[in-house]
């Protein structure tokens, strides 16, 4: 294992300075300095905001009793996938000339109907759980 | 940890607001994506380096309170299930690290499902957060540069416009000319850099008799102009590329859109979308 690791250490450190080197080549430094903005920006997002969005979210679902607690944090990751991809489209809805088809629906619509389908979908689920554990198994 | 987190969420990020045709960021966005990608993957790679032992100990070993999140190492830690014997694990309250799994797995996968209608046209209609819709594009085929964009619609739309052929025997072709030349049916896709691609049905003139009535042949360097500004404004066509490209008059049975290149427009199979030249003003034989 200590070989692997020092492989993939070796390997991984040689790509980033790659990467690095490609950056600070290719590009004059105000670019470089508004990329190095958006890195820095990025980090506090995922530090400020979305942790803790994270850890208030596991907060919340504590007061649920156990048996649907799994299926609440289920379709709450579920509907995390489809708001990230979702909310860039609301902002840029309708921006583009309409004969490039693209970007011609109302997502918030969209997001909506599959937050919907989301919640249905667990639902059933739990309900099938519910049943079962109410069943006592006959066969067997 | 710092650079793969901020790497990571800047690539993606960008990565798709380049997809929606906006890009805020301000730099290349080629240039930045391709040397970014190295440095993602090679702090992935430095994070997996670093963390194995963790990684190999947790996906090991049958964990019930989760004690490889609490930093403490495992053997010094009595909550441990490793530690507990040969006692089963209590049940973790709420979801499983696999619930996690399956529940991220089946959100990507309604992501992909309502998405890739806009390459995978029978699932067009599940495209709920689908960028684009291909069948809602001007005669069912999406546009890249519109002519408004490229500046061109009053030329265009010009009923006096002229195909000018140069040549060692040079003409001009009315649109009138024109119109009953072209007799010539292909089914073509057109593959866009923007991410879409689209099977359509094109009629027109094969672009080599025209430069073989100007003294050209299929042996010949073709330079096709358009009347557009900006961008993209010519093509170069030779060898095989000339004998099999179409100067199309019309798409999926009607006249071609001013968006599609009225009055005339090029299309070849293994062209990319933005070497088709719209709205062609000019052809030279080079010899």
């Amino acid at each position: 294992m200590k070989l692997l690791r020092i492989g993939l250490g070796v390997v991984g450190g040689l790509l980033l300075a790659y990467g690095a080197a490609r950056l600070l080549h290719g590009l004059p430094l105000p670019t470089l300095l508004v990329l190095g903005g958006w890195l820095l920006a990025a980090l506090v997002v995922h530090h400020g905001l979305l942790s803790p969005a994270v850890l208030a979210a596991g907060a919340a679902v504590r007061g649920i009793p156990d048996r649907a607690r799994g299926f609440v944090q289920a379709a709450l990751i579920m509907v995390a996938a489809v708001t990230v991809i979702a909310i860039p489209l609301i902002i840029r809805q309708f921006s583009q000339p309409a004969s490039k088809a693209m970007l011609l629906q109302h997502y918030g619509g969209n997001l909506a109907l599959l937050v919907g389908i989301i919640a249905l979908a667990t639902l059933i689920a739990y309900a099938i759980r519910v049943a079962r554990d109410r069943k006592p198994s006959v066969e067997r | 940890m710092a650079v793969l987190i901020s790497a990571t969420l800047v690539q993606l990020v960008t990565g798709f607001l380049n997809l929606l045709d906006w890009r805020p960021f301000g730099w290349d966005f080629v240039v930045v994506h391709y040397a970014l990608a190295y440095v993602v993957i090679g702090s992935v790679l430095l994070h997996v380096a670093i963390k194995l032992p963790d990684i190999r100990y947790g996906v090991s070993t049958r964990l019930a309170a989760g004690d490889v999140l609490t930093e403490i190492p495992w053997h010094e830690n009595p909550a441990s299930h490793s530690n507990a014997g040969e006692q089963p694990p209590a049940l973790t309250p709420g979801i499983s690290r696999r619930g996690v799994l399956v529940a991220t797995g089946a959100g990507i996968g309604l992501v992909v499902i309502t998405a890739v209608g806009q390459t995978l046209t029978p699932l067009e209609p599940l495209g709920l957060l689908a960028v684009r819709q291909p069948s809602k594009g001007p005669q069912g085929v999406p546009v890249g540069r519109t002519a408004e964009e490229a500046g061109v619609i009053a030329a265009a739309t010009d009923p006096a416009w002229e195909l000018e052929v140069k040549g060692p025997r040079p003409y001009t072709l009315r649109l009138a000319d024109l119109e009953p030349l072209a007799t010539r049916d292909v089914r073509l896709p057109i593959a866009a850099g923007q991410g879409w691609s689209a099977t359509a049905d094109w009629r027109g003139i094969r672009l080599v008799d025209l430069v073989t009535r100007a003294g050209g042949s299929a042996g010949s360097r073709v330079v096709v102009r358009s009347l557009g500004k900006g961008g993209i404004t010519k093509a170069e066509l030779s060898g095989s590329q000339l004998e099999q490209a179409l100067l199309a008059t019309e798409l999926n049975g009607s006249r071609l859109d001013v968006d599609h290149g009225y009055p005339l427009r090029l299309v070849g199979p293994n062209r990319a979308e933005t070497f088709d030249t719209k709205w062609i003003g000019t052809i030279e034989v080079l010899g």
